[in-house]
């Protein structure tokens, strides 16, 4: 008698754990597409830092860096990124901070000189090799040849790999009097994955990164004076 | 009363009552002795008049109860007074032999009704054939005297005869009592099994709970995730102070998910445009205390408790790529309603909870109305 009530007893409490997973019931939120996986992150340093309603004019580096941890263990990078799609990225950049009225300093080089003025910002788009959070581990070489590293975003954040990193930093803005070139103004990030970006959907990505940033636009119409 | 005027509906409708009465023993078993004993009675009450005439017509008033008892269907009505002087002269004179007769025949009465009346028929038949000077001798002091042994005697049969017959009912009613009896200890549940059930239920003071939780978040955590949970699950032991209260100490779980796509501002120099999936736990380890409505040995229990304590709120926000947590603890509190039924092999648990959280500087205050479902053991 008694077992015959354990066994029901059982039997009830499984029946009752089993309806739990009942599919429908209770299923789990999942991404289930690469399109789930498609995010544009935008942070900003804090206004009371810098003023973005100062800026007129931009650099923008020629090359599409990747970033990755380089050490003596790693020497080189775990993945092979692609860069067919680097003079997409950088048109698109390009076109995005022309449409806001800021002025590429190459178009205002000295014609016997050739020697171009100081930008207030400088604009740097890498692919990120590997994961990379907030702190400046990730060294970028290819600045002027120098051995740096490329700064972290100014608002804790960790890009997967693939992900395209677009970094804002301003030559004016001094820590310790000292001039910080890579301390991060604003960063983007345009995450997706590897078989899912293509260049057309990195575009996208970019466009969306300037539209959710609508402090970043020139003080002045093109050409005009501060 | 019954009386000569009396109608054969009303005698028979008496005699249909009385047969019903008898077929019916358990319905009225605490009238059946008494009921003939009236009639009897009633029956027994011009005893006590002095008039021949009264005395006469009473006996024949018994002898035609007699007769139209053992045998209504030959019984034939007297419309003329004559006839009816001759056949109360006839009954007056015959009277102990007829209620000697009716006497012995009581008993064969039921089981040859046709002969008795037959008999009855030829006695009334020879009386009528009497003179009229015995009629007349009837009506004289002597035979007055004569007739009052007879209307005594008279009288013993009948009450012989009601008892006798009330003897029958009696045996009867007590055989179909012992049956009924009988049967209900075959059909019914055996008491002593229920009692013990039911001390086992009442002598219990540990519960036990688990319980499947479905819940719909209100509030804040609505605006958060507006999505019905079909998560969550909960623990929970009780110790019974006395037969309907109880103290115990429960852990709760449930969860909101749901997932979303868009811009989102997540703090004043963040924002992402994309696909997340929004995770919303409510955990609870607090202790509790409930009021039995009935006793834990009812079939069915409602009951009423509050549950006040801490409570882990945790809020995660995935992007597949990266995510964002909120997790803190929270001050809160649970009303609940709902009800146990023992009665099944599995003893149910069915009840409804409120739940709200007081709000924190990192987390809104959290609100949801949960539908818990499942096993309750009382040991």
């Amino acid at each position: 008698m008694m077992k015959n009530r354990n066994k029901i007893r059982f039997m009830g409490v499984s029946i009752l754990i089993l309806w739990t997973c009942v599919p429908g019931a209770c299923t789990r939120e999942v991404f289930g597409t690469a399109a789930d996986y498609r995010s544009v992150v935008t942070v900003r340093i804090d206004e009371d830092v810098y003023d973005f309603s100062n800026i007129r004019t931009y650099q923008l580096v020629a090359t599409v860096d990747e970033l990755m941890r380089r050490s003596k263990e790693k020497p080189e990078p775990l993945d092979t990124m692609d860069h067919t799609r680097d003079e997409s990225i950088l048109a698109t950049v390009e076109a995005q901070l022309n449409a806001r009225g800021l002025v590429n300093v190459e178009s205002l080089a000295d014609e016997t000189t050739g020697e171009t003025p100081s930008p207030d910002v400088i604009v740097i788009a890498a692919l990120l090799a590997e994961p990379w959070g907030y702190e400046g581990l990730v060294r970028f070489e290819s600045f002027n040849n120098q051995t740096v590293y490329y700064p972290g975003p100014p608002v804790e954040m960790e890009y997967d790999i693939h992900s395209v990193i677009l970094t804002m930093v301003s030559p004016s803005v001094r820590v310790k009097d000292r001039p910080q070139l890579f301390y991060a103004l604003w960063s983007a990030g345009i995450h997706g994955s590897y078989s899912d970006m293509t260049a057309q959907t990195i575009a996208s990505g970019i466009k969306k990164a300037f539209a959710q940033s609508p402090y970043i636009k020139a003080a002045t119409s093109v050409g005009g004076e501060k | 009363m019954i009386n000569a005027k009396s109608s054969p509906y009303t005698l028979v409708t008496i005699f249909a009552m009385a047969v019903i009465f008898a077929m019916t023993p358990t319905a009225f078993a605490q009238n059946s002795t008494t009921t003939p004993v009236k009639s009897e009675k009633s029956a027994a009450a011009p005893k006590g008049k002095s008039t021949t005439k009264d005395t006469s017509s009473d006996a024949a008033i018994s002898e035609k109860k007699a007769v139209n008892e053992t045998a209504p269907a030959d019984s034939k009505p007297q419309n003329s007074p004559t006839e009816a002087a001759k056949t109360e002269e006839a009954a007056t004179k015959d009277a102990p032999e007829t209620a000697k007769s009716s006497d012995d025949q009581s008993s064969e009465n039921q089981s040859s009704p046709p002969e008795t009346s037959s008999q009855a028929s030829e006695e009334a038949n020879a009386a009528a054939k009497t003179d009229v000077p015995a009629a007349a001798e009837a009506t004289s002091p002597e035979s007055a005297t004569a007739v009052a042994p007879a209307k005594s005697s008279d009288s013993d049969a009948t009450k012989k005869e009601t008892d006798k017959k009330s003897e029958t009912d009696n045996a009867a009613t007590a055989s179909v009592q012992e049956k009924t009896v009988a049967i209900k200890k075959a059909t019914a549940v055996p008491e002593d099994t229920l009692t013990d059930k039911q001390k086992k239920a009442e002598a219990g003071r540990h519960m036990f709970v688990v319980t499947y939780n479905l819940a719909r978040p209100l509030g804040k955590t609505a605006k958060y995730i507006d999505k019905f949970s079909f998560e969550g699950f909960s623990f929970e032991y009780r110790f019974m102070l006395n037969k309907q209260l109880s103290v115990g100490l429960g852990f709760n779980w449930n969860t909101f998910e749901t997932k979303k796509t868009g811009l989102v501002q997540l703090d004043k120099n963040t924002r992402i445009n994309g696909t997340r999936i929004l995770m919303d736990d409510l955990i609870q380890l607090t202790p509790t205390v409930q009021y039995h409505f009935f006793k834990q040995s009812a079939k069915v229990v409602p009951f009423a408790g509050l549950s006040v304590g801490p409570y882990y709120t945790s809020q995660v926000v995935d992007w597949g790529w990266w995510y964002q947590r909120e997790a803190k603890w929270q001050f809160g509190f649970t009303p609940e309603v709902g009800l146990r039924v023992a009665s099944l092999p599995v003893p149910l648990y069915l009840s409804v909870r409120y739940t709200y959280t007081f709000k924190t500087d990192e987390i809104d205050a959290q609100q949801a109305m949960g539908i818990n479902i499942g096993v309750a053991f009382l040991k």
